[in-house]
């Protein structure tokens, strides 16, 4: 068999569902962080498949995924940042008990 | 000088705000008398400078409201006109017409009395500057009233008075008595004044015109059949149904069964007040407007018998009678003499149901002698009351007694007051109830023959007897009241040692005493009051010495009757021993406050407490309802704002999933892309 558009769109797919799982999930802040590190690089990935199978001759797709590192460069950066405040506010890095906009 | 004359009720206005603004600053409020006074005998000085004659009233005037249409309104189409007939103008002014004329004569020189003698009665009052802004008030608005030439200004006249009225009952407003005898007087007053407005808004609204003369002469075409009726009512309905609803407005104001229970409360305000307003003016206001609209009543009658006077007349007559019985039984002074005025302005009406000219000038005859003795019974009660003012209740006749050596000016007066009240011949009172019993007779046909417009024969005579009734009841009263007063030994300490009034209060007494001895022979010989009333055309004379002699016999045994039961001073009242029923029948007032308050005023309570229950548990309870379920919403919703960040990130990829299902299924089913596919297509292809 061979590997066709299907694939990569599962695998992206599949990446995407882990990444929310974890940013849902994880109590961890960095591990929340992480989750949506993986979900930027699943959208990436979707970029590029659709690229190489259906507009090869076109650009935007790379430029959308360089535009994709950088927003999850930045984004890695400001969370940890707010990770880091988190962790001076709360005196912890669980995101279950920074709740302070409760109803 | 004819121009002045508008000044008449206008300078007791400007010295009403001198003695406003006295009382306001609280500095030299004893000045305040000087302006009120001077006031109130000048407009009485201009007044008798300006005397009516043959065929001529003095008249000035200036438009208050001017409704005429310009000339280009009336090239506009016709619009709604709200009721309010197009072309029509009211005009404020002074009229001094004969019947006005003596209305001002009556009202300025009481008015001035009381003043006089309220130096001396209200010397130790507080408030002293007010008390003679709103006499003056009063006298203002009372000349207002009887020097209109139209309905519009009476009716604001009309209801000053009661203002002045409610403001002068309840002077003493920090006695819950008084407070309450004012609500009461105004709204009891309030009931015929209603039915008052509606007349004068029917009579307008045919008629087009406020003016006296114009509405009289509307109500001549309406009974001639040449105008129309327009709206509610047909022109037969019309024609009984306005008079009525102007005998509404005089009913309430001149105290007629059975709206009269508001007078004997308003004796909580001062003395003087009760003399002036409760006796001898306001109260006749209703008498007058009767008097000065007789037109109405008797063309009501057509050149027969009419409904509307046999009304004016039963009314009075049914007033005159239960209230002199209810006097005969009271205990307290001034009670005797409300009851005294109710009855005697029963009279009145009376005399005014006979109708047309004749009637007018019987009821009139009596306004103005009753509003001389009247005054001065009650001005005499006063000076009884002030001389008693420490004792527990001022007002009892049972605790006073023997102060006729004490005070010899009150007691001569007052006896002279009660002499003029029963009728004792040539007095005052005598000739004018002689003239009602008169006209009241011959229209039954007794002592002599009455044709033309009237009332029923047969109401005459009821009404006549029932006169006759009264006046005896009246002399019996009288009597009591002024033995149990001033005759006898001291029933108390306060009265053994009680001092004659200053000289400021017993002047006034003597200055009424003399017109309640002579005005009734000066004004009924030669006929000169009905001369004057009718304008110079000498009116045919009522005078008949058979009835004359029936009514001084009549006075004479009720006087006789009343000194013999309390000459002796007796320790229990006779009146008490009254068979029973009657006792209590009088006593208990006829039971008309009873029903009043019973029937009418529980059963407003009652209504209100229904409508609040209505507005608490209805309309309230809705409203609750309604904000009680957003809250109980907003309870539910704010459990979804957790502050946990990554349940809202669940619920946001729940979501989107839950709506990309819904699209793919909506796409399975039906078979080409959903609303919302089509939404996220047409944003790709932008």
């Amino acid at each position: 068999m061979t590997v066709g558009l299907s694939h990569y769109l599962i695998l992206s797919a599949a990446l995407f569902g882990l990444g929310a799982l974890a940013a849902i999930t994880r109590r961890n802040a960095v591990a929340v962080l992480m989750g949506v590190e993986l979900m930027l690089n699943a959208a990436n990935l979707n970029f590029l498949a659709f690229w190489r199978y259906l507009t090869p001759q076109g650009m935007e797709a790379q430029v959308f995924v360089i535009i994709g590192f950088t927003v999850a460069a930045a984004e890695a950066a400001l969370g940890l940042a707010v990770v880091l405040s988190l962790y001076r506010d709360f005196g912890t890095l669980n995101v279950d008990e920074a709740s302070g906009l409760k109803g | 000088m004819t121009s002045a004359i508008g000044l008449i009720p206008i300078l007791p206005v400007a010295a009403a705000a001198v003695a406003g603004f006295l009382a306001i600053i609280r500095k030299a409020e004893k000045a305040a008398p000087l302006f009120t006074l001077a006031a109130t005998l000048a407009a009485g000085v201009l007044a008798l400078m300006n005397m009516p004659g043959a065929g001529i009233a003095p008249h000035v005037a200036a438009p208050w409201v001017n409704l005429i249409p310009t000339d280009a309104a009336l090239a506009a189409p016709p619009g709604p006109t709200h009721g309010m007939p197009p072309g029509l103008s009211v005009v404020v002014g002074v009229t001094l017409d004969p019947l006005s004329w003596i209305m001002v004569l009556v009202v300025c020189s009481v008015s001035a009395l009381v003043q006089i003698y309220s130096i001396g009665y209200m010397a130790a009052e507080k408030g002293y500057a007010r008390y003679y802004c709103y006499l003056a008030l009063f006298t203002a608005s009372m000349l207002g009233l009887v020097t209109a030439d139209n309905l519009f200004q009476l009716y604001v006249g009309w209801e000053l008075v009661g203002v002045c009225s409610y403001l002068l009952i309840g002077f003493w407003w920090f006695k819950p008595s008084a407070a309450n005898a004012a609500k009461k007087a105004f709204v009891v007053t309030r009931f015929g004044d209603v039915g008052f407005m509606l007349g004068v808004l029917l009579l307008v609204s045919v008629a087009q015109s406020f003016k006296f003369t114009d509405v009289f002469a509307a109500y001549q075409a309406v009974a001639d059949g040449s105008l129309a009726v327009h709206g509610l009512f047909s022109a037969q309905t019309f024609l009984w149904l306005a008079p009525l609803l102007l005998l509404c407005g005089a009913i309430g104001k001149s105290a007629q069964f059975p709206l009269h229970v508001w007078l004997p409360d308003a004796m909580e305000g001062p003395t003087p007040v009760s003399a002036l307003i409760h006796a001898a003016t306001m109260v006749a206001a209703g008498v007058y407007m009767v008097a000065r609209l007789i037109l109405l009543f008797t063309l009501q009658a057509g050149g027969g018998a009419g409904a509307a006077l046999d009304v004016v007349m039963i009314l009075g007559a049914v007033t005159a009678l239960i209230a002199a019985t209810i006097a005969l039984v009271q205990v307290d002074i001034k009670k005797v003499m409300a009851y005294s005025t109710i009855s005697q302005l029963g009279y009145m009406m009376v005399g005014l149901g006979v109708g047309g000219a004749t009637g007018q000038v019987a009821g009139m005859f009596h306004l103005v002698t009753h509003a001389c003795f009247k005054a001065l019974l009650f001005l005499t009660a006063g000076s009884v009351i002030h001389a008693l003012h420490h004792a527990k209740d001022p007002n009892d006749m049972r605790s006073m007694g023997g102060l006729m050596r004490r005070m010899p000016h009150t007691a001569i007066t007052c006896g002279i007051g009660v002499l003029a009240l029963a009728g004792f011949p040539l007095l005052s009172g005598f000739w004018s109830k002689d003239a009602i019993l008169a006209v009241a007779l011959q229209r039954a046909g007794l002592f002599g023959h009455a044709a033309g417009a009237g009332p029923h024969a047969h109401v005459a005579l009821a009404c006549g007897v029932a006169g006759l009734i009264a006046a005896f009841l009246t002399a019996v009263y009288s009597a009591r009241m002024w033995l149990m007063t001033f005759w006898g030994k001291p029933r108390s300490d306060e009265a053994a040692h009680a001092h004659e009034s200053p000289a400021v209060m017993t002047l006034p007494l003597w200055a009424l005493a003399i017109p309640s001895v002579a005005a009734g022979f000066l004004l009924a010989h030669g006929e000169r009051f009905a001369t004057f009333v009718l304008g110079g055309e000498p009116g045919p004379s009522h005078e008949n010495m058979a009835l004359s002699i029936v009514a001084s016999a009549i006075a004479l045994a009720g006087l006789g009757l009343g000194a013999l039961l309390y000459a002796r001073c007796p320790a229990v009242d006779p009146v008490t021993r009254l068979p029973r029923p009657v006792y209590a029948l009088f006593s208990n007032l006829w039971y008309v406050d009873a029903f009043w308050s019973a029937g009418v005023a529980r059963g407003s309570l009652a209504f209100g407490r229904a409508v609040a229950w209505f507005d608490r548990s209805v309309i309230d309870a809705s409203m609750h309802g309604i904000a009680w379920l957003v809250e109980q919403a907003a309870l539910g919703m704010r459990r979804s704002v957790s502050g946990q960040t990554q349940t809202y990130a669940a619920v946001l990829v729940a979501g989107t999933v839950a709506v990309v299902l819904l699209m793919t299924l909506y796409e399975q089913v039906v078979g080409s892309p959903g609303p919302a596919a089509a939404a996220a297509g047409w944003m790709v292809r932008r």
